[in-house]
């Protein structure tokens, strides 16, 4: 027997890239980046994945600011050098910086993200391409994901509260602010931002359908919060805002700049669906037999993600009145719209598409709504609370986006109901 | 019905479980596609008491197209003329693929219930009813005494 055979429960949490998880640990929450239904598009290996579940560590690795020094050159300083050590270092000038050192948290567990895929980050963040501009073999030229983006502290007692703080450790546990990032030294505080931000938002209300959201807000290195910079990456900051914090909140959404993800607490997931309550939910819908009004055929609705393999029992919806159809050329228009058998109105035509990443949902009702332009269902609720909700887009935009593809939404109001000719036998 | 389309199969099975009132529509025996259709006057109209044979045929682009739909019965009405052809929208430009031959027969009930002397397609009977429609009626009621309740019928 090799000595790789003999470590039976090391070859355990290798698979899951070496972390030091186990599935029977207590779990904090989830992180879900908008834009992909359950799955990425080249599907979930290891640390690059749609969602991310944070779980007690079995031994506690956060760490916490210790003690600060000022130094010529923070490459050659000891905390820098040394890899056990972690440290952020603040470049004042060509030859001063502040370093920061920190110590082990016994009380925290802490979770990176970032584009990089090396050992430190725990979960590694592409950026998304919207769902109607993909194709097969996509890649994003430019990234604009930092390769440590930021990192999350986890109170590991009860009620488990979780921070998160702009940047991320490197593998050699350095964070290094160079000359043009924008940070700042008064009194004793010193701190910085990242050069594209990692921006917070909390809905107002939780994540709930009775929510409202919040404002965009930045996040810096030491976990201050500060109103959002002219664009992006200027190299400005605003005053603090003292009555605010870094804490996430069920619902609270973190912007990377070219992902965004939304946090879970394992207690607001509550509210959300569970996989054999979703399948209960469709296969009440699916109980109701809805007709193709052209076909006549019975139409079912897939609980999980991907088309059915029956192409004529297909739902498809014409999205300016949202009769559900199955599929047929009737109608076509020059334009590509088509006029719907029902009503006559004119529109798109397009396949309806369940959302099944559940940690999305805001409540357990029936998905008889769907997003537009995209087709993917969800509850009244759900969609009614993803269409208010802005995302950051390029440098000062924001958008409302479909959380299942990351595809930008119909100006008003972004979503419809769906009208099923069903319970006709 | 081999080769029939499911569609067709559907609508067949569902008008002969659950027949309208007052209209019957068997298919052919050597023709699934060909309805010999049987429309009652409705009440309260110049065809009360009548009973009236149409054919209705679906073409091969059904439900894409519309059926064709003819009164083989001769009638006295704006709306069809000698041939027994019916002015109706939904059988021409306002057809859509989600109406059917039950949406179809109950809309030439309605006709019969509702002349339309202003998009008329026999002129004459058009002319007749905005001239002097007392008269007209009363032309509709002898004709369908006279060939709607024959013995034939």
């Amino acid at each position: 027997m090799s000595a790789l055979e003999a470590s039976g429960p090391v070859t355990q949490t290798c698979k899951e890239g070496g972390r030091q998880q186990s599935s029977g640990s207590i779990k904090f929450g989830e992180l879900i980046i908008l834009g992909y239904n359950g799955h990425l598009v080249s599907g979930d290996k290891g640390r690059r994945r749609s969602k991310f579940i944070l779980r007690k560590k079995s031994v506690a690795n956060g760490v916490k600011p210790f003690k600060k020094h000022i130094v010529k050159n923070p490459q050659a300083s000891q905390a820098v050098q040394n890899c056990q050590q972690h440290s952020v270092s603040y470049t004042l000038s060509r030859n001063q910086a502040v370093v920061v050192v920190y110590t082990r948290d016994e009380d925290t567990d802490m979770f990176q993200i970032g584009r990089s895929s090396e050992n430190p980050i725990d979960f590694v963040v592409m950026d998304t391409i919207p769902g109607n501009q993909r194709s097969a073999g996509d890649n994003v030229a430019q990234s604009t994901i930092s390769r440590f983006a930021c990192r999350i502290l986890v109170d590991r007692n009860p009620p488990y509260t979780a921070r998160v703080y702009a940047a991320g450790f490197d593998s050699s546990s350095n964070i290094f602010l160079g000359e043009k990032a924008v940070k700042w030294y008064a009194g004793e505080e010193i701190d910085g931002l990242t050069t594209n931000g990692v921006f917070i938002m909390h809905p107002q209300g939780g994540f709930s359908s009775s929510s409202k959201p919040g404002v965009w807000r930045e996040v810096s290195v030491g976990g201050s919060v500060y109103p959002l910079r002219d664009s992006r990456s200027a190299p400005l900051k605003n005053n603090q805002i003292v009555d605010e914090d870094n804490i996430l909140h069920d619902g609270t959404l973190i912007d990377l700049c070219g992902a965004t993800l939304l946090w879970r607490s394992a207690l607001g997931l509550i509210s959300s669906p569970s996989e054999q309550e979703f399948a209960k939910l469709v296969g009440t819908m699916n109980a109701g037999r809805p007709q193709c009004p052209v076909g006549l055929m019975t139409l079912v609705l897939p609980h999980k993600r991907g088309t059915l393999g029956v192409v004529d029992k297909q739902p498809f919806v014409y999205l300016k009145c949202g009769h559900v159809h199955g599929h047929h050329e009737w109608g076509q228009k020059e334009d590509n719209s088509r006029t719907c058998p029902i009503c006559l109105t004119d529109g798109p035509f397009i396949k309806l598409q369940m959302g099944c990443e559940l940690s999305l949902c805001v409540d357990s009702a029936l998905p008889s709504y769907c997003f537009s332009p995209c087709g993917h269902m969800a509850s009244e609720n759900t969609v009614r609370f993803w269409c208010q909700v802005s995302v950051p887009h390029g440098s000062q935009g924001f958008r409302a986006l479909c959380p299942f593809c990351a595809c930008p939404l119909d100006s008003y109001p972004g979503f419809l109901k769906l009208i099923f000719q069903d319970h006709t036998d | 019905m081999a080769g029939l389309p499911r569609r067709i199969i559907k609508e067949t099975q569902r008008l002969m479980a659950e027949p309208v009132q007052g209209i019957s529509a068997v298919p052919d025996e050597s023709n699934s596609r060909y309805f010999h259709v049987v429309v009652s006057g409705p009440a309260d109209s110049p065809y009360e008491g009548g009973v009236f044979n149409l054919e209705l045929f679906l073409p091969e682009e059904y439900p894409m197209s519309a059926p064709k739909v003819r009164f083989m019965t001769k009638i006295y009405h704006p709306n069809i003329d000698r041939l027994g052809r019916i002015c109706l929208d939904i059988l021409k430009d306002k057809w859509s693929p989600a109406l059917q031959i039950r949406t179809v027969l109950l809309s030439i009930q309605a006709l019969l219930s509702a002349p339309n002397p202003d998009d008329p397609l026999a002129n004459d009977v058009a002319e007749q009813w905005k001239i002097n429609e007392m008269q007209a009626i009363h032309t509709a009621k002898q004709w369908t005494k006279e060939f709607a309740m024959g013995p034939g019928q």
